[in-house]
């Protein structure tokens, strides 16, 4: 009899199944909008047919120079399985589309002729699809920023996010925030994006109407999480800034250095920070840490010479030995913090199709679809 | 939580945020009758969402392969570290392990030859961008349902769905690793964060050749610094450090370059565009009051979509779900209850009624209407 997991690896077996937005077109204009751009993706990866007119400045944008057939690193991959149009296309395919994606900014589609309202009368079963800086949704910020382009940086820095990223003890700028290595802001938009437009599409198959959908990349990150809203709401004030405390849970919630390379730290409840000492050597400092942890919120330089002692031990310690030991003692959860090459390197990635290997002109790597669906399985389209 | 104020009226602050409309059943499905209760509530479900490690719900009969026989239209979606198959499958996660072994923490920090440092991303988006990839693809499986008449099972994996926005893997087998970046956007020519003369950091990411050309022409010394990433840094530093945040958000707005401010919680929170828009709203919840929260993912025209009430203690629904779902009486809910089948909240801090509260008198406690 096969057990479970070898069921499960037959269950989600992609090859010859259905796709489950199949017939589902997308069309997609979004300038340089790469929320927007991801948002048609994930829809592609799910088995939409999605047009797309590329904007040549959203072509060029990659790092280091590095460009693949001609397009930038990010437009190689969120560019995957659509099929390029030109404007004078759009008005051909309207008739046909499902999903309208803009991101080029409020009104801008309609200067175009192509705004919401007209096209809604013309097209009642049309959902359209919004991601932009402050929303198309009338606000006075949505009307002064109409002009100015998305950024995720600056997604990242509006929404709250970055306040709370990096090491305020470095000297400057190094103590500066920093923002999240990816483009997060962004992917959180397109996630978004793509949920708002498949909510509408789920909504038309009950009424038969379309509707429009407004994302915000300013405002994404600080409504999908509630801390920014809800923590300054019960405290009346800003969290603190701290790379090891966590600023909800008041924990040691952390990357640290361990003899030879980084681990990441989670010692959420009592019994794993009792744990954690434990495994480190140094039981009789748990009570000192927990009574440190109290005065954190008034004082937060209380915990700084235990906090260096304590990660002083770590560093002492190889990282592997440190999770062999978690993994003894059943807690606290420990992991080694993988280097990218090593994530690159696991099978594991490969077989859920999470990291896939491309042949355009040279064997490249590129990231696969987090869709694992037994059904209808995500589609990892070719990126060339 | 918070150091302690991490409550409000008795309810634990996340968790009161994190359960939003949700209808609160407490159930002991290790016994025979609770079991079958929840079987009977499976037939019923359109989509059925767990977290445990993978494998744990198996055991209990209440896996996907088990649940699909009892209700072939069923959606199930299990969330997990690593995914349900593989061979790291079995081991468990939070955020932060989904997070190291993603690979993004080694995305996220600075590799310079001062400072070497890695961090874990703030606020656990290792719970949260998983689990809005996940509401889409359980949105497609009920789109592909409806067509087809079929269900099927959603393996989701918090580091996988990290790993769909690195874009540093392909950089890795084409050029080279791409480094930790800091404040950077490597992607934008120019780019980071900038104290201006009033002490505030602000953000800056010009990513198109047009937006570098008009910040150009503020910024002395910018064409000459291009290509080399600290070098722009200064002469952009120079030139934020003599204006106020407001004036260089300003020319950011004439420029139409990507300018804004780095915003703290309490920015969020008295921000009045996001009064405006919704993204924050002022609740009056008919048990725990008046509370602020964060608005929905996405507007829609026509929908009413947000926060309708904050979450429950667990069992609070009990009679009501029951009844709305399997008709039975409040006395048979009562008598589930007498047989340990179904409970309540146990007095635990941060899982409460508020204070004040009674029983008799909540009708939706007591099942007689809905929330709303």
């Amino acid at each position: 009899m096969m057990d479970r997991e070898a069921i499960l690896r037959e269950l989600f077996r992609p090859e010859g199944k259905p796709a489950a937005l199949e017939g589902v077109k997308v069309l997609e204009i979004c300038g340089v909008n790469f929320g927007c751009m991801i948002a048609g993706s994930l829809l592609a990866e799910l088995g939409a047919e999605v047009h797309t007119v590329p904007d040549e400045r959203a072509v060029k944008i990659t790092a280091d120079e590095v460009y693949i057939e001609g397009v930038g690193v990010p437009y190689f991959v969120e560019g995957r399985g659509k099929k390029r149009v030109e404007w004078r296309d759009v008005e051909s395919l309207l008739p046909q589309v499902d999903v309208l994606l803009d991101g080029l900014g409020p009104g801008k589609l309609a200067e175009r002729g192509l705004g919401y309202p007209d096209l809604a009368k013309r097209y009642p079963q049309l959902i359209y699809v919004a991601v932009s800086p402050f929303g198309h949704y009338p606000t006075a910020k949505a009307r002064d920023y109409a002009n100015v382009p998305d950024s995720d940086l600056t997604g990242q820095a509006y929404n709250g996010y970055m306040a709370m990223l990096g090491n305020p003890s470095l000297p400057e700028p190094y103590s500066y925030p920093i923002r999240a290595g990816i483009w997060l802001a962004w992917a959180f938009a397109g996630a978004a994006a793509a949920m708002g437009a498949l909510s509408a599409y789920w909504q038309r198959m009950k009424t038969g109407r379309g509707t429009f959908v407004d994302v915000a990349t300013n405002d994404v990150l600080s409504v999908d999480h509630p801390y920014q809203v809800g923590a300054a709401f019960v405290l009346g004030v800003a969290r603190r800034r701290s790379p090891t405390i966590d600023a909800n849970l008041y924990v040691t919630y952390t990357t640290a250095r361990a003899k030879d390379r980084f681990v990441a730290i989670a010692t959420v409840i009592w019994p794993e920070i009792e744990a954690f000492f434990e495994i480190i050597g140094r039981p009789e400092l748990a009570e000192k840490w927990r009574d440190a942890m109290t005065q954190v919120e008034k004082d937060p330089d209380a915990i700084k010479p235990l906090e260096k002692e304590v990660f002083a031990v770590v560093r002492e310690i190889p990282a592997e030995e440190l999770v062999r030991r978690s993994r003894e003692k059943g807690k606290p959860p420990i992991a080694v913090v993988k280097t990218l090459e090593e994530v690159a390197s696991q099978v594991h990635w490969r077989q859920r199709r999470a990291i896939v290997e491309v042949n355009c002109g040279k064997k490249l790597l590129s990231p696969g679809t987090p869709y694992a669906m037994s059904e209808t399985p995500g589609r990892v389209n070719p990126p060339c | 939580m918070w150091g302690g104020k991490g409550f409000y009226k008795g309810m634990r602050i996340d968790y009161l945020y994190l359960n939003a409309n949700k209808y609160f059943l407490g159930l002991d499905f290790r016994k025979e009758e609770g079991y079958r209760l929840l079987i009977e509530l499976v037939k019923k479900a359109d989509v059925f969402v767990e977290n445990m490690e993978p494998g744990t719900l198996d055991r209990y009969g209440l896996g996907y392969l088990q649940l699909r026989e009892v209700n072939p239209w069923l959606i199930y979606v299990s969330a997990s570290g690593y995914g349900q198959f593989g061979p790291l499958h079995r081991l468990p996660s939070y955020d932060i392990i989904g997070q190291a072994e993603s690979g993004i923490m080694d995305t996220t920090g600075w590799e310079e030859d001062e400072v070497d440092e890695l961090y874990r991303l703030p606020d656990y988006p290792g719970d949260w961008l998983p689990s809005t990839m996940a509401v889409s693809a359980v949105l497609a499986a009920l789109i592909y349902r409806e067509r087809t008449g079929r269900g099927q099972y959603i393996d989701l994996s918090q580091a996988a769905s990290l790993q769909r926005f690195m874009y540093h893997f392909v950089y890795m087998s084409a050029s080279g690793r791409l480094k930790r970046s800091g404040f950077f956007d490597p992607f934008a020519p120019v780019s980071g964060v900038f104290k201006t003369r009033d002490g505030k950091y602000v953000a800056i990411a010009a990513m198109t050749e047009g937006q570098v050309k008009a910040l150009a022409g503020e910024v002395a010394g910018l064409v000459e610094a291009l290509g080399d990433r600290w070098r722009v840094f200064r002469v952009v530093q120079e030139w934020a450090s003599g204006k106020m945040l407001e004036e260089v958000l300003e020319a950011g707005r004439r420029l139409k370059v990507p300018i804004q401010p780095v915003m703290t919680d309490i920015d969020v929170l008295r921000d009045p565009w996001r009064w405006e828009r919704g993204s924050v709203v002022r609740i009056n919840d008919r048990l725990y009051g008046e509370i602020v929260v964060p608005g929905p993912l996405f507007k829609m025209a026509g929908a009413d979509i947000g926060v309708r009430w904050v979450a429950r203690p667990v069992g609070y629904h009990n009679k009501l779900v029951l009844k709305k779902w399997l008709g039975y009486s409040p006395e048979e809910a009562d008598g589930l209850v007498q047989r340990d089948v179904l409970g309540y909240w146990d007095g635990q801090p941060g899982n409460m009624p508020p204070p004040g509260w009674k029983a008799e008198e909540d009708p939706v406690y007591q099942g007689e209407r809905d929330e709303v």
